[in-house]
């Protein structure tokens, strides 16, 4: 069975010619997805690994392929968009990391998460298929990635239904409860880290500004330059456990 | 009781975690190929698990945890860099001072927390004394000089050691005799040298020292004058062609590319040897490196002599993994005798921090053969990997006989397929041994673009190694004649290839006429060494390309499920995980 996605939201299809505008813009959104794409790879293939129950692993297995195949595929794009644009190099911006879910989450939350974020990925891959009417290359890849993101959302779905069909009802609704907290959660904490990221940068500034001048100018008054091999300082060798102890 | 000691290193490339029981190193493996993240920083938790579980142990039963260098000197030296680059450097010293203050000056209490185990079981070595200690205590030798390398640590980016094994209930000593500081650092010098090239610092130095055989050193002149070398062998860096020091993602200033002419723009091609313009230049100037980079560590190779009076030299640090560097302190070089860590990197600092533990501060005798080879790593029994093929649905066929497996495998390379080899524990440091390796023939000359095309797509100037029977390795390969050899197990030095090998291995054979030869013996290897008498005995040559497995950007396969993975996302024309083999049809 494939699933079928609910229509876009409309702050989706009104948002997607604002954030996708300008080779340079889409380049970079493109690696973003890349990178998000070989994380979840990564998850896939790690709850292949943990899961004992043969079934999950093969469709884990699966889905780890796809979303790695994705994940070139964007790579593959964005560099075609900046081939001739070589100062830019967005895919040093992003990098793909392994969250861990299966392990954090068990199976059923973490079907419940495969779910509900593939089934807002199709939603958004489809969105963008309508964006890129004008630029067949890219309405292609998304078309062609969205079609694996409507599989995974139907293997997945069909593993929730199945478990309630087999009286785990109330454990899939709670897990699908807690997953939708969860991302929530986590987007507040994304927010979070941001503005605690500014915050700190004015703090540093003001740092750099008040106290670093002071300290720079000692530092230029009293230090030697110094150059070739040096003998060592006693007092700093690491040579007993008592010294192991200190971390300086 | 034995005592167990566990060495971590993490927090700028390559962390890794070690295990060292009564000073035999019981498992040690790096972060990233766990976690998929290549060159992964972060604690490593999962190589500390992997370790643990492979000894059969929780973290209370480990005596002491070890980080590889001494976080607050590093902290101090951030702070020095900046005072003296201020005012430039804002960028980087405001995110330096978030990780810092946020998160590593608080380091004691993260490890202890993440792993579970009591603060006052935590200690500190120091990045070189780490390094030295994985270089001395894997060594054979009984006293040796140490000569230790790489971008920085604390404050040291070289440093001279004089070591000796403890005799009569002594612990075992290791001295540090001489130190150079940071800035002036041979690894940086490579590193930014290496981002002018256009390559990934960290990741690119491997593809420089690849690029140096195609072109000569005319731009030796101008980099004399960017980094003065002492006939005692320390480096002195102009700080005007560098940025490092201030800048987070920038290494080298407009000044440099005055002298050498523009930098080279990522990704640009570069078509050698048929490019006679900027490739060319780009060739050269990495071939100057090189030159420097080799005279550099063999001056400070006689310098360590000088000083140690010792006749054996064991080498650790980034630096050593310049193995063409590393073959010319072998064949020109003071010392009777030469041993490098496997895993010489930032990486191996884990299990030097344990190995200092245990035999200098602690004073445990030095065990016999205390790292007999470099597979510490992970393994999957072949019941698990069968299981593993059957739930994913994989065709594949299992093979009682692992010689029936070698002449099947010898036979498909004989015919020049390309295919995967997962056998056993995987490898500690940053070579594929024959553990997790794509091996192919090396007679075929046009093998090395067979592999960039089904797997690899690596740069074309890049050489494949090649893994050859120790018994015939004299056959295609000038070893130093006469002196004991620790390197070519390792794949760590390069030598040339001889008029035969020239003749009969076009796909090993780099363009200079030289290899980076792995040499394999049935006690370090066992699999790929039936393997090779397998192809012996079909071709008459006991000796394969041997490259890592795994695609561009990702680290070396760790689990069945990379292999895999990695199996079906390339042209591999086969795979086999331990005693199965997986078919392209499949």
């Amino acid at each position: 069975m494939i699933a079928t996605t609910q229509r876009a939201p409309l702050v989706l299809r009104v948002a997607a010619p604002l954030a996708w505008r300008g080779d340079r813009r889409i380049a970079d959104k493109l690696m973003g997805f890349s990178a998000t794409e070989l994380g979840s790879a990564l998850d896939m293939l790690r709850a292949a690994e943990l899961t004992t129950d043969p079934d999950l692993r093969r469709l884990f297995m699966k889905h780890a392929l796809d979303e790695a195949r994705h994940a070139q595929q964007f790579r593959d794009a964005a560099k075609q968009l900046l081939g001739r644009d070589p100062e830019v190099r967005p895919w040093e911006r992003h990098h793909a990391l392994r969250q861990d879910l299966f392990e954090r989450w068990g199976v059923t939350r973490f079907v419940a998460f495969v779910w509900i974020s593939e089934a807002k990925a199709s939603r958004q891959f489809e969105v963008l298929c309508g964006h890129f009417s004008g630029r067949p290359e890219l309405q292609d890849l998304f078309a062609r990635v969205g079609r694996d993101e409507r599989y995974h959302v139907a293997y997945s779905k069909h593993l929730l239904d199945m478990w309630r069909a087999e009286g785990r009802g109330a454990e899939v609704d709670r897990a699908l409860r807690e997953i939708r907290l969860s991302l929530a959660w986590m987007a507040w904490r994304r927010a979070g880290r941001r503005i605690g990221e500014l915050m700190t940068l004015g703090l540093m500034a003001a740092l750099y500004v008040a106290v670093v001048p002071v300290f720079a100018l000692l530092q230029r008054a009293l230090e030697r330059p110094q150059h070739g091999w040096r003998a060592p300082r006693r007092e700093l060798t690491t040579t007993t456990l008592d010294d192991a102890r200190r971390p300086f | 009781m034995p005592t167990h000691v566990l060495g971590l290193s993490a927090y700028f490339h390559d962390s890794a975690a070690a295990l060292v029981t009564d000073g035999r190193v019981v498992a040690a493996a790096q972060e990233e190929r766990f976690t998929r993240t290549k060159h992964d920083s972060r604690l490593p938790l999962e190589a500390a698990r992997f370790c643990l579980a492979e000894a059969g142990l929780s973290i209370e039963d480990v005596d002491h945890v070890v980080f590889f260098e001494k976080p607050l000197r590093k902290f101090d030296r951030l702070l020095v860099s900046h005072l003296r680059a201020f005012p430039r450097g804002f960028g980087q010293f405001s995110r330096a001072m978030a990780t810092w203050l946020g998160k590593r000056l608080w380091l004691s209490s993260e490890i202890s927390r993440a792993l579970g185990c009591a603060p006052e079981r935590l200690a500190y070595s120091e990045h070189h004394l780490s390094h030295a200690a994985s270089a001395f205590f894997c060594s054979p030798f009984e006293r040796a000089a140490v000569l230790t390398a790489d971008g920085v640590g604390e404050w040291a980016t070289t440093a001279i050691w004089r070591a000796s094994s403890g005799r009569d209930g002594q612990p075992a000593k290791l001295e540090l005799v001489k130190e150079l500081h940071f800035p002036h650092s041979i690894g940086l010098l490579y590193s930014a040298l290496t981002a002018y090239l256009g390559f990934e610092v960290n990741e690119g130095e491997y593809k420089v020292m690849g690029l140096a055989s195609f072109g000569t050193p005319r731009y030796l002149a101008e980099l004399e004058r960017v980094a003065h070398l002492a006939d005692d062998g320390a480096v002195t860096l102009d700080m005007r062609y560098f940025c490092f020091d201030r800048h987070e993602t920038r290494s080298f200033t407009p000044a440099l590319e005055a002298l050498l002419g523009p930098a080279r723009v990522p990704g640009t091609a570069l078509d050698l040897p048929a490019d006679d313009g900027e490739a060319r230049r780009f060739a050269d100037i990495a071939a100057s490196l090189q030159a420097l980079c080799e005279r550099a560590m063999l001056l400070a190779a006689h310098e360590a002599r000088r000083v140690t009076g010792e006749d054996a030299l064991c080498l650790a640090g980034g630096v050593a993994l310049n193995s063409v560097a590393n073959g010319r302190i072998v064949a020109e070089g003071p010392f009777r005798d030469v041993y490098v860590h496997p895993a010489a990197g930032d990486a191996g600092g884990a299990l030097g921090a344990a190995l200092w533990m245990s035999h200098v501060a602690l004073g445990l005798p030095r065990a016999p053969d205390a790292m007999p080879n470099a597979y510490l790593g992970r393994g999957y029994d072949n019941a698990e990997v069968e299981r593993f093929l059957e739930d994913v649905r994989v065709r594949h066929r299992s093979f009682d006989d692992p010689r029936a497996l070698d002449a099947e495998v010898a036979r498909r390379l004989a015919e020049g397929e390309v295919g995967g080899w997962f056998r056993g524990r995987f490898e500690w440091g940053p070579r594929a041994l024959g553990a997790r390796s794509i091996l192919a023939d090396a007679r075929d000359p046009g093998m090395v673009h067979r592999i960039n095309a089904k797997v690899k797509f690596r740069e074309p100037f890049r050489p494949f190694a090649p893994a050859v029977l120790a018994d015939e390795a004299p056959r295609w390969f000038q070893l130093p004649e006469g002196r004991p050899d620790h390197l070519t197990p390792w794949m760590l030095t390069v030598v040339p290839v001889t008029d035969e090998g020239r003749r009969a291995l076009p796909s090993v054979t780099h363009v200079d006429g030289t290899a980076r030869v792995q040499s394999v013996t049935p006690e370090r290897n066992p699999d790929l060494c039936h393997l090779l008498e397998a192809f012996r005995a079909r071709t008459g040559v006991g000796c394969l390309v041997n490259t890592s497995m795994n695609l561009k950007g990702e680290p070396i396969c760790a689990t069945p499920a990379d292999a895999l993975s990695t199996f079906r996302r390339s042209d591999l024309d086969f795979l086999v995980l331990e005693r199965c083999l997986v078919e392209r049809a499949a």
